[in-house]
């Protein structure tokens, strides 16, 4: 399990600017949620692993491959469940029927949701989360929240280290955690958080004085160490971006790439 | 309510921010969702955390547990759709209404060491399942993505269950370690009342109203959608309501702003 997303590596993509990079990962939701047939989910699946590729960074991408399997594997099998219509059966047992466009859509739901995640993980391999914290200040977000933010990025790593090792903690003990029936699970899950809470409280403990002991004024207007400045790169990526869209969207409204034309 | 906004001025309170979202985040990580409708919703075991960290940490909490869920569920944990906008409001508010309603009602601090104090948590916790429940669904129904009422069902009873079981066991291991280390939301932010020295008329009127938005209106708009066909769960076939169901549940989440505007 790696803890730390950004992967230093020269590449077009990673020169890119952060704002660019947001721009793109909005794009690709709507992209995903333009289509729910799996075709087409698959082409904006594949349109996000180019990216990974041409970035170089597909291989950092082994630690989401397991979650995704299952989240794949669990929308195939539920889903056809809630979306129960369609011409052709597949399966029938009393009043539970399994519709070849159900099926359909499941998969296109499974890769939609992959592909949105490996965009999201694209970004934090390719951004900096002080390039992040620029972006979304140039962004108009208040400077406050942009610095909470891009802090949380920042913890993450470290805090689910700890949490790692807490459990590796118990289960030396002889307890595992992350066993046992749902309502086992629930009755542990405290004895787990409260020591990853309290780990992380001492971590944090020190950022208040960190902050104060820098003039942090949250009102204050404030000059940046990272200047982002978009180029004529960033400017054609986003054009090519805001161009796939809009060819996506009419494709949808023209019925293209839909099993269900009246579900999202 | 301007607490939520005056927060963001408080580095300790940023710090209660990041302590939260990285926790909550981690948690959603480590005990990965079992899901029920795939990239929608699962069960959670993290959610033991949201009323605990609202009724330590206040208005940080509610921003924590919202930027929180968009992290390690959304983007991390593969459930980033159309449905996340009612997703990040509805977490805000698991973070909000516990603190809020608190602080505004009961005298006796949320320790969960005697009875008392155990059953003002779970009711705190009933009313933000209820309410984070009716917001998200009412949200997914209205764009058309998931209808009301299994999300509802499911969302409540995942808000609830963990929280109610696991709840005052973890906030019993942490109150005082907080209180001790000058971590209570009261404790940065001067000029608030942790627990109220009178309870107002208008703040009961103001919980009054938020009881009957939140946990009657999940009840009548769920009873709206079973009368007009939409089944609890796996029925004959699902199908969105559409104006009825989503002006019924509106009705109830203005009662439910008046009671807030009350509590203030």
């Amino acid at each position: 399990m790696r803890f730390v997303l950004y992967v230093d590596v020269n590449s077009m993509i990673h020169r890119l600017d952060p704002r660019a990079k947001l721009y793109w990962v909005l794009c690709v939701f709507i992209w995903s949620m333009t289509f729910n047939h799996p075709i087409y989910a698959g082409m904006v699946l594949g349109i996000v692993l180019m990216t990974l590729i041409l970035a170089k960074v597909i291989k950092e991408i082994k630690f989401a491959v397991t979650p995704l399997a299952i989240l794949i594997t669990m929308c195939i099998t539920l889903w056809p469940l809630f979306r129960r219509e369609g011409t052709i059966i597949l399966f029938g047992l009393g009043f539970l029927k399994i519709y070849q466009e159900a099926v359909l859509y499941a998969i296109a739901v499974g890769l939609r949701l992959t592909a949105m995640v490996l965009a999201g993980i694209a970004l934090l391999l390719t951004t900096r989360i002080e390039e992040l914290e620029a972006a979304l200040v140039r962004l108009k977000l208040p400077y406050p929240m942009a610095f909470g933010i891009s802090a949380v990025f920042r913890f993450i790593p470290t805090l689910m280290g700890d949490a790692y090792m807490v459990i590796a903690a118990q289960r030396a003990r002889g307890v595992d955690p992350l066993k046992g029936s749902l309502l086992t699970k629930m009755r542990n899950s405290a004895i787990i958080v409260a020591p990853i809470f309290m780990t992380s409280m001492r971590r944090l403990s020190t950022l208040p004085l960190a902050m104060e002991s820098r003039g942090y004024i949250p009102t204050a207007s404030r000059t940046y160490f990272i200047q982002l400045r978009m180029r004529a790169t960033d400017y054609l990526y986003m054009v090519i971006t805001t161009l796939l869209t809009i060819v996506f969207i009419l494709m949808r409204l023209s019925g293209i790439g839909v099993v269900y034309p009246h579900y999202i | 309510m301007k607490e939520v906004v005056e927060m963001w001025k408080y580095s300790k309170m940023i710090a209660g921010f990041v302590l939260a979202a990285a926790v909550y985040a981690v948690v959603l990580w480590v005990f990965a969702p079992l899901w029920i409708i795939p990239g929608v919703t699962g069960i959670r075991i993290a959610n033991i955390l949201p009323p605990v960290f609202s009724l330590l940490f206040g208005p940080a909490a509610a921003w924590g547990i919202a930027v929180g869920n968009l992290i390690g569920y959304d983007i991390l944990g593969g459930a980033l759709t159309i449905g996340s906008i009612g997703g990040f409001i509805g977490n805000f508010l698991l973070g909000f209404m516990p603190y809020k309603i608190w602080h505004r009602m009961f005298k006796e601090p949320p320790h969960c060491r005697s009875i008392s104090s155990i059953l003002k948590f779970e009711f705190v916790t009933l009313i933000h399942a209820a309410i984070c429940a009716h917001v998200i669904s009412l949200w997914c129904e209205a764009v058309g993505f998931v209808p009301y009422t299994p999300l509802a069902f499911i969302i409540f009873t995942n808000d609830f269950i963990a929280p109610a079981i696991a709840g005052p066991i973890l906030m019993t291991l942490i109150y005082d370690r907080v209180r001790r280390a000058g971590w209570l939301w009261t404790d940065v932010m001067k000029g608030y009342e942790y627990t109220p020295s009178e309870v107002k008329k208008r703040w009961m009127l103001g919980t009054i109203l938020v009881t009957i938005g939140s946990i009657v209106g999940l009840i009548a708009t769920v009873g709206v959608g079973l009368g007009l066909g939409q089944p609890l769960f796996f029925g004959p076939g699902l199908k969105f309501i559409g104006t009825p169901l989503v002006v019924t549940g509106l009705v109830f989440l203005i009662v439910w702003a008046v009671g807030v505007a009350l509590l203030g």
